[in-house]
């Protein structure tokens, strides 16, 4: 290979590594003032419901499908060799995310339907205030003083609901901040609350696909309640959390293996702190947490340090 | 004449050795029969090998110098890799033993890690192991030995020359088999594979897609060994 290719591989190299690199997650801190600040002032719940898309779906990509566009990326690849280095960067440069980014935009289309029942029904309700007086009772449920006069803080929370894969149960996504007043934040966290099924009992107990609004909403509600819990919960804690470990959990039907650090769960749900710094809550027990000194006693021997 | 003559021996030593590699068969997977689950009376030990540390495999079609150019730009990625835990592997044993105990079958876990390569290799046969194992029979009581050995551990990341191919992917694979220690006998053996790749971006900071798809393989691999215990 010549270095002048060399070079211009290197640097497309460079520049498509540099395009990859997506925009970082907003970083969750808690300041120890925070709590304090509630308890002396008290807070003020200011839920921004977004103008447009409160209502998506996750994208469903599996294992297999996945791999196969890689392969269909490598094919193409492998056949641009005959190309020379040049045709070959140029190919590569289209097609190492080509076949993911096919397979990415059609599951964004999938997800996009999928979400469009759900975003109509609840598009016809008085959503703001609704979500706003539900924030404001969750909070004060959760144990976080109320705001009685204009000196207080301000909790600032952007609601979304993400129908989870399933498409029977969602995951309502919280960004949360707390600011003080003169508006500096004191704890910015994103809290995701997965919801039982909302599937309606059908005629003779058959999931009919379709939705009531009755059973969404009071699903919703029970996601807001619990992701209150979450914030009072963390903010009193300061965040402090167990070893990273590898939680398993079968949530309607689906399988989650998700890498986790968990906090101290209640009321029927598991709360943990993810690897990207966003705190989760699913109703579901962990699998094979609490039986590993019964399983060793059963296999007759202590498992050995690899 | 006789230095020629010479020449086209080694020539042709060289290139038997070499079709003799290349013709070295591939032990096929054996399933296990009804006999294994209805023969209750047998001892059988289930250890683990030695886990192979996580590590990012740059592989495709690269030079001395375009690998040493990658493995820079992978540099970060590659530390990441090398941090994955393979402690969810640890209890599987244990796992195992206690779904062939609820089959009413007499097991129990060998405490030690078990590296096949330490033993005596043996003549290569389909449906053998290629070691002799016969020690293990006396050292733990065992009438049969159940060997779950991760080879693969981490993710992968094609190239040609400097140019990546691919996103990183994680991999984990390896190889349960039962074996009968007396004449290294395969009562089953099961090769197996799991390539996660990330949902969502790879390169968040922290790779932290990168890091559940690669614990959704290891779990992955755990559901194949159980899998075949579970039946």
């Amino acid at each position: 290979m010549s270095p002048k290719y060399l070079l211009a591989a290197l640097g497309l190299s460079l520049a498509l590594a540099g395009c990859a690199q997506s925009s970082a997650p907003s970083r969750s801190f808690n300041d120890p003032l925070a709590l304090r600040y509630i308890n002396d002032h008290g807070v003020l719940v200011d839920v921004q419901v977004p103008a447009k898309d409160l209502v998506t779906a996750s994208m469903i990509i599996d294992a297999k499908t996945a791999l196969t566009a890689q392969q269909t990326s490598q094919n193409v690849v492998n056949a641009a060799r005959g190309t020379g280095l040049a045709g070959l960067l140029v190919v590569s440069a289209l097609s190492t995310q080509m076949g993911s980014a096919t397979l990415e935009r059609n599951a964004r289309d999938e997800a996009r339907k999928d979400a469009q029942p759900m975003a109509a029904l609840i598009g016809g309700q008085p959503l703001d205030t609704r979500l706003q007086a539900r924030y404001r009772q969750a909070s004060i449920g959760a144990g976080l003083r109320p705001a009685t006069n204009a000196i207080a803080g301000r909790l600032l929370i952007r609601p979304n609901i993400i129908l989870e894969a399933d498409r029977g149960s969602f995951r309502l996504f919280n960004e949360v901040e707390l600011q003080d007043i003169a508006g500096s934040a004191l704890y910015h966290a994103r809290i995701e609350v997965i919801s039982q099924s909302f599937r309606r009992c059908g005629v003779g107990c058959v999931d009919d696909g379709e939705l009531d609004l009755n059973k969404v909403m009071e699903v919703l509600d029970g996601c807001i309640d619990e992701s209150m819990k979450v914030l009072a919960q963390d903010i009193q804690t300061q965040g402090v959390a167990g070893k990273e470990q590898t939680l398993r959990y079968v949530l309607n039907g689906q399988r989650h293996v998700e890498r986790g650090q968990l906090l101290s769960s209640t009321d029927g749900y598991t709360r943990y702190r993810s690897l990207d710094g966003a705190v989760r809550s699913a109703p579901v027990q962990l699998e094979g947490t609490h039986n590993v000194p019964l399983l060793q006693q059963i296999a007759g021997a202590p498992a050995v340090q690899p | 004449m006789l230095l020629r003559t010479a020449r086209h021996c080694l020539a042709l030593v060289l290139l038997f050795a070499t079709l003799s590699g290349c013709s070295s068969f591939v032990q096929k997977p054996i399933d296990l029969d009804a006999q294994f689950w209805n023969d209750k009376s047998p001892v059988i030990g289930v250890a683990l090998s030695p886990l192979p540390p996580p590590q990012l495999a740059l592989i495709g079609n690269q030079g001395l110098l375009e690998l040493a150019i990658n493995k820079g730009i992978n540099s970060k990625l590659s530390d990441q890799v090398s941090a994955w835990e393979l402690h969810d592997l640890e209890t599987l044993p244990d796992e195992v033993v206690a779904s062939l105990k609820a089959k009413g079958l007499n097991a129990k876990r060998i405490p030690d890690l078990i590296d096949l390569t330490k033993f005596k290799e043996t003549e290569k046969r389909e449906g053998y192991l290629a070691r002799n194992i016969s020690e293990l029979q006396s050292r733990y009581g065992v009438d049969r030995v159940l060997l779950i050995s991760y080879t693969t551990t981490g993710a992968f990341r094609s190239y040609y020359s400097v140019v990546p191919t691919s996103v990183p992917t994680p991999q984990v694979g390896g190889i349960g088999m039962l074996v009968d220690p007396k004449d290294s006998r395969l009562v089953w053996y099961k090769p197996f594979a799991v390539v996660q790749p990330a949902q969502g971006e790879w390169d968040q900071p922290g790779y932290s897609n990168l890091s559940n798809a690669f614990y959704q393989a290891v779990d992955g691999s755990r559901q194949q060994v159980l899998s075949a215990f579970n039946k």
